[in-house]
Order: C-alpha cells, then structure tokens, then sequence
C-alpha cells in the first residue's frame, strides 16, 4: 500500500512537473508585444548602421526579439532597459519609441505610480511687472497717417484728406483667472476739408472722428492669440457751404444737414471699422513673431518630449506686481495651488519648484539604471565643477556601483527646515562584490546666503541605511558607503558647474543671478533673482 | 647712519621734481616702461624698490622673507569667489613692494620665470639702462630703497641685518625694512634711514666686448626663426628677409630678441616640448652679438630663401588630404581696430557630417590670408551657429554641462609649423598608428583671432584633412575642463589673484592611467602666469584648491609653467616625451591674473571681473591631448615617457 501510495505520489509529481514544463515562458501583455512590434518596423526602416547603432543603445537583441514573439523578457531586465527611453538622445521622441516606453512604464509600475493625481502647476515661473511694463512701453507707440479717401455715407460719395492721430499702448492685465496683454488704440480722424457728391451737387465740409479700440492678447496652451478687436467711433461733422445749381442749393442744404447724424453714425462706423481692420493686420504680424519665437523652442520641446517632461501650461494670472505661468509636468504636481505672494521689488524673477518636480526631472533619467563610481563623479564634476577626493577614480583600488530603485529612485520633500533628499538603490557592489541589500541614502540641505550668491550646507550626515529593515549592512561596507556618499553629498555644495558655460548663448544667463531661495513648509522651494544682495529665509505654516 | 648722510639722502629724495624724460624708466614683463614713480594706489603708504637677482646668494636668501613681508602688508582676507572681504572695491596694496633686476642677460622673460617660479607676488621690472639704480646711487643686489607715498626717500639699505658681507648671521637681530614699514604705516618717524648694504655688487658699467658674427653666420638663424613670419603675405609687421630690411629695424630686433619677445614662445617647460619656437642660447647670443657689433655683412653670399615647408607636389605639408574644408564664404578683416574672437562654422558632409566616425591621422589648418591671421583653433561643432553665437542646447547635448568634451582637433599658429600641420600618427609609438576621432554627423567650427594690418583684407581659411583607412591603435583624446565658477571674481585693483583647479583623469577613464601628450592653457587678458604641476592626486583636499593663500605651495612636479601669459599667443605645447599621468595622480593648474591699473594689457583695472566667455571678463581652463592607457601598459613603467 505505501509503496502504491509512494508510486502515486511519484506519478504526480512527475505529472506537475511535466506541467510546469509545459507551462514554457511566460505571455507578455498585447499591449508591450504590440509596442515591440512597431518598435521592430521603425528599426527596420532605418539604414543598417542606424539599426545597430539603436539596437545597441536599447539592449534590443536581450528583450526586444522575445517581447515581439509575445514572450515576457525578466521583469529586472526591463526596468534596468526603461530608462533609456529617456533622455536627449536624438530620436527618442519617436512615435514607436515614445509608445514602447510608456507600454514599459505602465506595466512596470502602473501610470499612477508615477504619475501623481495632483492637478496643481508644480512650477511657478514669476515676472515682475516692472520689468515686463519697460519691455511693453517699448511696444506703445503714437502713429500719424494722412490719406486721400473716398466712401459712399448717407447716399452720397464722400471724398477727402484724413489725417489720423493714435496711439496704441500696451499694459498687463487680468483676463479671466489669467493674465492679457491688452492692446488699446486711442485716436483721432480729421478730415478739415469733405466734399459729399451726389448728382449735381457737392456739400464741402468737415469731420473729425474720436475713435478706440481694444485687443486682447492671451496664451492659449504654447500659442498667442488676440480676441477680435472692438473699436468704437463719434463722429462730429459741419457743413461749410454747398455746390450745385443755384436755386436748389438752399434745399440741398437742408438735405444735407438733414442727414448730418446718419452721416455721422456711419463715418464712425467706417472709421471703427477701418481702424479694427488695421490692427487686426499688425496684430497679425505681432502674433506671427510671438508664435514663430515660440515654436523656434521647439527643439526645447523636443528635448523635454524625449523625457517625458511636457509641461502643460495650468495658469497665467496676474497679481499685484507679477505675471506668472504655473506649470505642470508628467510624474509631478502640488496638492494645493501655490500661494503667490507680492514679489519684492528688487526681483525680477522668480521660479518656485514643487518637491515633487524635484523627483520627477531627474527619476526617468536614472530609474533602473546601474552608476559605477565614475557615473558619480562625472555628474559632481558638471554639477560642481571638482571633485572630492573619495571620487577621484582610480586614486585608490577600491570601486563601487549602484543600481537606482526602478520605482522611486529619487524623493524629496521640501519644508522650512530644508530640502530633503532620498536616493534608493535597488543593488550595491563594492568592488565587483554584489551586497545582499539594496540601499537608501538620505541627506538634508538649507540653503545659506553669501556675498557671492547662495550655497548649499549639509544639515548634520548623510544617512546610509539597508533598504531592508532586516537586514544590517556590515560595518565595514557601512563605513566604506558612508564615506563615498560623504564625499558625493559633501558639506557645502555650491553647484559651481552650472555656471554658463564658454561658445554660445548661454553667456546670456551669466546675468542670471540667484538672490534668495526660500523654502517652504508647503513644499516649495522659491529661487528668486535680480535682487543686489541675497538672502535666505524660511516661511513655517 | 651718520645724521648728516641721512640728511643728504633725504635732501635727494624730497628734490625728486625730476623732468619726466630724465625720470628713470622701468620695464614690466610685457615689454611695458614705467616711470618709478608710477606704484601708488589708493591705500598705499609706502613704496619699496628691491633689486633682486636670479643667482645671487644674499638675494636667494631674502626672497622668502619678502614674500612674509609682502604678505603682512598686503594679504586681505577674500571671501570665496575671491573678493575681499573688508573692501566693496580693493583700494590697492597698502605697501608697493617691486623687484627691480639689473643683470644684462636677463631678459625681461627671464625675470618673468624667476618671479613665477619662486612665486614672487609682487611686481617685477627690469632696470634695463640702469638709470633707476644710478638715480638713487644703488650699488648692491638685494639693497632696498624705501619712498613715501610722496615719493620721498624714507630708507635705503638692506632688508635686514641677517647677511654680512661674505657671510650670514644664524638669524637677523634688525629687520631695517619690516621696522620702517611699520613706521612709515603708522605716521612715524623710521627707525633707520640708511644702513650700508651688503650684497653682489651691481656691475654699472655693463659695456663688454662683442665677439664678431657675420651676417652669414646669422641669416640661417633668421631664415629659421623669424622669417617664416616676417615676409610678404605673413602676418609678421616688417620683413626681415634681406641684410638692408633688418638693418631698418635693428634696434627693434635687437629689444624683442634681448628681451625673449620673439620668437613668441612665452613658455618655460622643465620638461622638453616639441618643436619650440624660441632661440636656444646659442642662437640668441649669436644674433645679440651681430647686432651689437654694427651687424658685419661681412663674406656673405645670398642665401637660398626658407625652406619650404610643403610636401613636394601638394599646397599642403600634410601631403594630399582627403577632404579640404574652406570657409564658405571670405570674412572682411577691417584695415584697423581690434577685433573680437569670430567663430565660423564649416559644415560637412552639407551639413549633416559624416555619416560614420572618421578617425583624423593628420589635421594641417592654412589661414587663407595669414597676414591677418593671428591664430586659428578648429572644433568639432555639433549644431547651428548664427552669427558666431553656438546653439546652446546643441552644444549641451554634445559637450555637456559643463562643455568639457568639446574637442580640438587642429590648429594654426604664425611660424608653429609643426603644429600647424599636426600628425596624429606621431602621437603613437614606434609601429603603431595614432588618430583623433572626428565624431559621427560633426561639423567644423572655427575660432579665428584676426589682426588688422592697415588694408582691409579678405580671408578665407581652409583645413584639410587626412583620414585614416583603419581605426587607430592609439586614439588621441581631447579634454577641456574649465574651473567654471559663477562666483568667480578677478577683484578691481588686485595685481596677483589667483585660481586653482585640479584635473583628474579617472573619471575620464573608469580609473586608468593616461599619457598626457599637451596642454593648450587659456586666459584672458589680464592672465599673468600660469604653472601646470603634477600632483599625487590625494595629496590636497578639494577645499584646498579654494584656499588663495595656498595657491603660491607647489605640490609636485612642475610640468610647465608660462610666466608671461600672452593672450595673443596661445599655443597647444606637446611634450617631447608625453607625461604619464597615474590614477593616483593628478594635474594640479595654477593661474595668476593682474587686474591692476600697472598691467598695460588691462583694459579695465577698476572693475571686479566675472568669469565669461568675453575677452574683457575671465576665463580659466586647459585643454589636454591624451591617451588612455590600459593595464599592464609598459609605458606605464617607462619613466622616460
């Protein structure tokens, strides 16, 4: 019987065993084998050396094959693959690639994982009005134009020389929940000398016209546009003497002084309509030059497509003394709207970043991804321009690499007390030897005003901890890490690296002075700049 | 001091109305001539005057003490972007002290080196007709002369009392000159007014006998060294190429050559360079003494004109290039004024580049009017430029934040032919083959530094290119790291500020060594000197290279040093046996800047200057030609390379 029952036992196993063997590798979901497949057109589109050249830089040849044949590559070669799809690398807004890594995100991580539900602009951008208002004066302008004209009013064809006295002027101003620019016209039409012909009779006379007009011009998503321009006329007329046969002239007279208003009204509304009909052509212009400065940022837009960092623009408004634009970007967005206060009137911008912009701008790049040490201190050189000695690579034999948590590899929270940073690390080696824990490491920076602009001072150390509560790092590796990410999260930082830098036009930022940074508890971190002496606070709740 | 003397000498110096062209004169290290009297600034109370000698042994001794006492007067504590502390605008040093050196053969270069060298912080001059030391009736090396900020002579004698003729004392019981000082500050009357020096003798009748050269000893000197330049259509000012053109100008070669103005080669390298410009000493002595004795034609025979320096049957030194790219369109060099860096792109492959990595295995860049070509350097250029300016986000995306990859592929130089035409293949050794990579879909970009010469001229410059057939052995790499500071200032007034960056390579190279074939140094015009040392990499901590007192320590081995900076004469100086730079190594680069009113080439001396890409604000960096070196590289343990 026990031999019976071991025989059965053995045939089961034997048969889910079969079973697990027949089971064979994992389906993956349509939608990534979709995505792979046109992934695989476009390559196949492109010149061979083009093709290899992609196919390299995506690890093509380790999943891609597989995911279009419908199998599931391993869950940790995706996630350390996902965040080539972003970055500057040209080509990566590609339709196909822009769908294969927004199918790789989603199954990875769930949209909303990455995507908060937050709808507030994370990004507040601040003109002061100042600035902006002797920018605008340079659009107000006084236009004189004299010109022979001719129109049919009040059933007689009316001749005469007009000269035109306007002015247009420019000014910010509350439109909606937004900001405007409005456009007004003010001015006048004389015409000293009008000759009214109808039959045999010409009436001689005079005119003189008082005209405005309106325009507004607003933002709509990345376009300028102008509302239709409202004009509005009077029109003062006199009658001088009258042409024509001599007995009837008395009745032409009368004739036409009887029809003085309906002239009137109608010359207004010649001279209004006139007027909209000349604005509307250099409004046209204006808007052409707007739009076209604005899609010449297009390669920006390009930029920020490729790393899946299209702002939508939330709101432009107006208040006391500034023009803002509030922003929002994918995987980003504040709980509450920001509470804008009055700009200090040495400031002539101001740029306020949610925490959770802070995460999002960098996490695509790095999700995923495996940093050697010399990743590290390339990214210390740009940013601060040296190096610490821990991350002069090479200096000694030890070496170290980490793997960036695919989900959430950089957060920050931002309070009066300073901005809080947190790196996950899904692996570590040190020295080619794979730790058993993956890593978090916490630093805390308040910003500190000096003469020469502001700087960054570490608040007390960086914390090194396992990522799994339990499991202990060894002291050595504790003391090893802790002195390395010293030295990349070091003391004082002073983001010297981001200098403009020599060739080009981004001498124009040398100007681009950081005066004050304030942080605050509601998250935000306020930079502002063209204020002479900087300084730092804190705003608590 | 017997009390009458003292009143004699105070007499002397309180009558110092001197008729301006009978007032000594002094000349800077730019060639530059001072009246003494010119060394006072705002805050400064006193003026002292050493004269100062390379060899000299009591002179040797008292330099270190000069720097302490140019440092007790002087130093001012500077916040981190290097302005000082306690002044909106720095007013100037309290207490002038200049170094005076009076030695015929040295020439103003000379001088330069020994003041960079033992990190001299003061000015240095050259009394080069002794009328400053006759003046004042100096007589010995090492003697000091003391004014008042009225020019009044306040002391004259040593430094202290430490040296004694023939010998020296354990330590100085008087220090004369620290006394005085401490005086003059403090509206005292000075302990001292004249002590008897103690010192080398300063030689006052320098008339020597010249031994006799003949014109044909010389006209190979000449036809090497001066006439690749100074001939029709170069960009040299006067020709030189015949006995009766030199003759013209004879004093004015004579200076430039006693002076080590020319050949322009401002350089001082410990380690030998290729293909140096200047004159060896022999050439020199041989020219200064043709010229000081009346210049003999003497047997001569018409020499053959300069060697030319093309390959047979090509324009071009390189031999037949693949591709000659031009200037698209001739660019107007006006007859007079002085003209800006003009940046002009050069596309390839129209526009696109090409559609592979090439590899570049000689680059020869030929100004197409050299008479008005000062220098040419060539990039590899990723994206548009409009109107010299470079697109921002392109150059980003190729060169990073920091624009440090950007690459220099080729160069021009007047009279560098060696560099002119450079071969990458010579980079490699023996039976290998060496290239620089010009990256896939690159354009050109060139940077063009144009003279006026009085004729507006057309230019339209050209690089021709040679490419390799196959991937190198060795691939040459170009590095470009700047000490980019947004906070960087070159403070108003402030005649030896300086800034520091440390290079290390490992983040280049995942940790490897390199073989450092050159360096091509950059400043401004208020650059003063710059040295380029090498360093155990871990030997300094990073906070060091912001510590301004310390940038005066040498830490290493220095490499090379440029005493004069000139920024119109910016080579790429290649090592005759390329340095090996280990891991654990680093290049340590240290600059001087003189933003004083003193320095002629300051176009500005009273405002604070930012770092920027324009010639009136500042820049500081090093550009590097290097290879990697793999593990286990027997190079690695040369020590001749």
């Amino acid at each position: 019987m026990t031999s019976l029952i071991s025989y059965q036992l053995l045939t089961l196993g034997k048969f889910l065993l079969m079973c697990l063997a027949l089971e064979g590798p994992r389906l993956a979901p349509q939608a990534l084998v979709s995505a792979a497949t046109k992934v695989e057109a476009h390559f196949a589109a492109m010149p061979d050396a083009k093709e290899a050249e992609w196919k390299t830089y995506l690890h093509w040849e380790d999943w891609g094959p597989e995911l279009s044949q419908s199998r599931l590559p391993e869950r940790e070669q995706l996630e350390a693959i996902t965040h080539r799809f972003y970055g500057v690398r040209e080509g990566l807004e590609h339709p196909a690639l822009v769908r294969m890594r927004n199918e790789l995100t989603t199954f990875l991580g769930g949209e909303a994982a990455l995507s908060p539900q937050a709808t507030h602009p994370a990004l507040m951008i601040r003109f002061n009005t100042n600035i902006l208002s002797e920018e605008l004066a340079k659009f107000s302008r006084n236009k004189q134009d004299q010109r022979d004209t001719g129109a049919w009013i009040a059933g007689a064809w009316v001749t005469g020389k007009a000269h035109s006295d306007a002015k247009v002027t420019a000014h910010l101003v509350p439109y909606g929940d937004a900001a405007a620019l409005e456009v007004r016209v003010r001015g006048t039409v004389q015409t000293p000398h009008t000759v009214a012909s109808s039959g045999a009779f010409k009436v001689h006379g005079s005119a003189t016209s008082q005209l405005e007009g309106v325009s507004y011009l607003y933002l709509d998503q990345m376009e300028v546009r102008a509302t239709e321009p409202k004009f509005s006329a009077r029109t003062d007329s006199s009658v001088s003497r009258v042409e024509g046969p001599k007995p009837l002239r008395g009745l032409a007279r009368w004739q036409a002084n009887k029809k003085q208003d309906q002239g009137e009204s109608e010359g207004a509304n010649l001279v209004a309509s006139q007027a909209k009909e000349q604005l509307k052509k250099e409004l046209a212009v204006e808007l052409e030059k707007a739009n076209a400065e604005l899609s010449a940022s297009g390669k920006y837009h390009i930029l920020l497509q490729r790393a899946d960092l299209v702002p939508t623009l939330v709101t432009t408004g107006l208040q006391a003394n500034a023009v803002q634009l509030g922003l929002r970007f994918p995987g980003s967005g504040a709980e509450m709207p920001f509470s804008a206060k009055e700009l200090a009137p040495q400031t002539g911008l101001e740029v306020s970043m949610h925490e959770s912009l802070l995460a999002a701008f960098a996490s695509n790049f790095v999700r995923g991804s495996t940093w050697t040490d010399a990743d590290f201190a390339r990214m210390q050189r740009e940013l601060t321009g040296t190096n610490a000695n821990e991350l002069l690579i090479g200096a000694t034999p030890d070496r170290w690499a980490a793997r960036w948590d695919w989900k959430s590899p950089i957060s920050a929270k931002i309070n009066s007390q300073g901005l809080h940073y947190q790196l996950a690390f899904s692996q570590v080696w040190i020295n080619n030897r794979s730790l058993d824990t993956g890593l978090s490491l916490k630093a805390s920076y308040k910003p500190v005003s000096k003469r020469w602009g502001i700087e960054f001072h570490r608040i007390g150390d960086i914390g090194v901890a396992s990522s799994d509560p339990n499991h202990f790092l060894s002291d050595g590796d504790q003391a090893f890490l802790q002195r390395k990410l010293s030295a990349l999260f070091g003391e004082t930082v002073y983001l010297d690296g981001l200098s403009p830098p020599a060739g080009g036009g981004w001498d124009g930022l040398a100007s681009f002075a950081i005066s004050d940074v304030r942080l605050e508890d509601s998250g935000w971190m306020i930079i502002s700049s063209g204020q002479a002496n900087p300084k730092v606070t804190t705003v608590s709740k | 001091m017997h009390w009458r003397a003292a009143f004699l000498v105070i007499l002397l110096g309180s009558s110092a109305a001197f008729a301006e062209d009978s007032k000594p004169l002094l000349r800077d290290i730019y060639g530059a001539d001072h009246y003494y009297d010119e060394f006072v600034e705002e805050r400064t109370k006193a003026i002292v005057f050493i004269m100062l000698d390379d060899q000299c042994p009591v002179v040797k001794q008292l330099l270190p003490k000069l720097v302490e006492l140019h440092k007790k007067y002087n130093a001012v504590e500077r916040d981190r972007a290097g302005h000082p502390v306690t002044f909106e605008k720095y007013p100037g040093d309290l207490v002038q002290m200049v170094g005076v050196y009076t030695k015929p053969s040295q020439s103003i270069k000379d001088i330069a080196k020994h003041a960079l060298k033992n990190r001299i912080p003061f000015r240095v001059l050259r009394d080069s007709d002794l009328s400053f030391v006759k003046r004042f009736g100096i007589k010995r090396l090492s003697e000091t002369i003391v004014f008042s900020r009225d020019w009044k002579v306040v002391y004259q004698g040593p430094v202290d009392d430490q040296s004694i003729q023939g010998s020296t004392k354990a330590r100085a019981t008087s220090r004369y000159l620290e006394e005085v000082l401490d005086a003059v500050i403090a509206k005292k009357a000075p302990p001292y007014t004249r002590v008897p020096p103690v010192g080398c003798l300063i030689d006052l009748d320098q008339e020597t006998e010249t031994p006799k050269v003949s014109y044909s000893e010389v006209e190979p000197i000449l036809l090497k060294r001066c006439v690749p330049c100074h001939r029709e259509g170069e960009v040299g000012p006067m020709h030189l190429t015949t006995y009766s053109e030199i003759r013209d100008y004879a004093a004015m070669v004579k200076e430039v050559i006693a002076e080590e103005r020319m050949p322009p080669w401002p350089v001082a390298s410990p380690r030998a360079l290729r293909n140096p410009l200047e004159l060896t000493p022999d050439e020199r002595e041989t020219l200064l003494a043709w010229l000081d004795s009346k210049m003999p034609l003497g047997d001569y025979k018409p020499a053959s004109s300069p060697v030319s320096t093309r390959a047979k049957g090509s324009r071009f030194r390189i031999g037949n290039p693949d591709f000659v790219f031009e200037m698209p369109e001739p660019h107007t060099v006006p007859a007079t004024g002085v003209i800006d860096y003009v940046h002009i792109p050069i596309e390839l492959n129209g526009g696109k580049g090409f559609p592979e990595d090439r590899w570049i295995e000689a680059i020869e860049v030929v100004p197409g009017a050299p008479e008005v070509v000062h220098h040419i350097q060539v990039h590899e250029f990723h994206g548009k430029a409009v109107g010299g300016k470079v697109d921002p986000i392109e150059q980003m995306l190729h060169y990073g934040l920091s624009v440090e990859n950007a690459r220099l592929l080729g160069s021009y130089t007047p009279g560098n032919v060696e560099e002119n035409a450079r071969f990458y293949t010579n980079f490699a050794p023996q039976g290998k083959t060496a290239a620089m990579k010009l990256t896939r879909g690159a354009n050109l970009i060139l940077e063009m530094h144009y003279t006026t010469n009085g004729t507006e001229t057309k230019d339209r410059s050209a690089v021709a290119i040679r490419f390799a057939k196959q991937p190198p052995d060795v691939v040459v790499e170009s590095w470009f790291p700047f000490r980019k500071r947004p906070d960087m200032v070159i403070p108003a007034n402030m005649a030896n500020h300086s800034l520091q960056d440390r290079y290390h390579f490992g983040g280049l190279t995942g940790g490897k060594a390199v073989l450092v074939h050159g360096v091509r140094p950059h400043l401004h015009t208020r650059g003063k000197s710059y040295r380029l040392e090498l360093i155990d990499a871990k030997s300094m901590q990073e906070q060091e290279i912001f510590d301004f007192a310390s940038h005066d320590r040498l830490r290493g081995e220095v490499l090379l040093e440029l005493p004069i900076w000139d920024f119109n004469w910016q080579h790429f100086y290649r090592f005759e046996k390329p340095i090996v730079i280990r891991p654990d190594q680093a290049l340590l680069a240290t600059a001087y800047w003189d933003n004083s009113k003193f320095n002629p080439r300051n176009p500005d001396p009273n405002s604070n200057v930012p770092w920027g890409q324009q010639t009136h604000q500042e820049m500081f960096n090093s550009l590097f030609n290097y290879e990697v070196l793999e593990h286990g590289d027997p190079r690695l343990t040369s020590k001749s390379e």
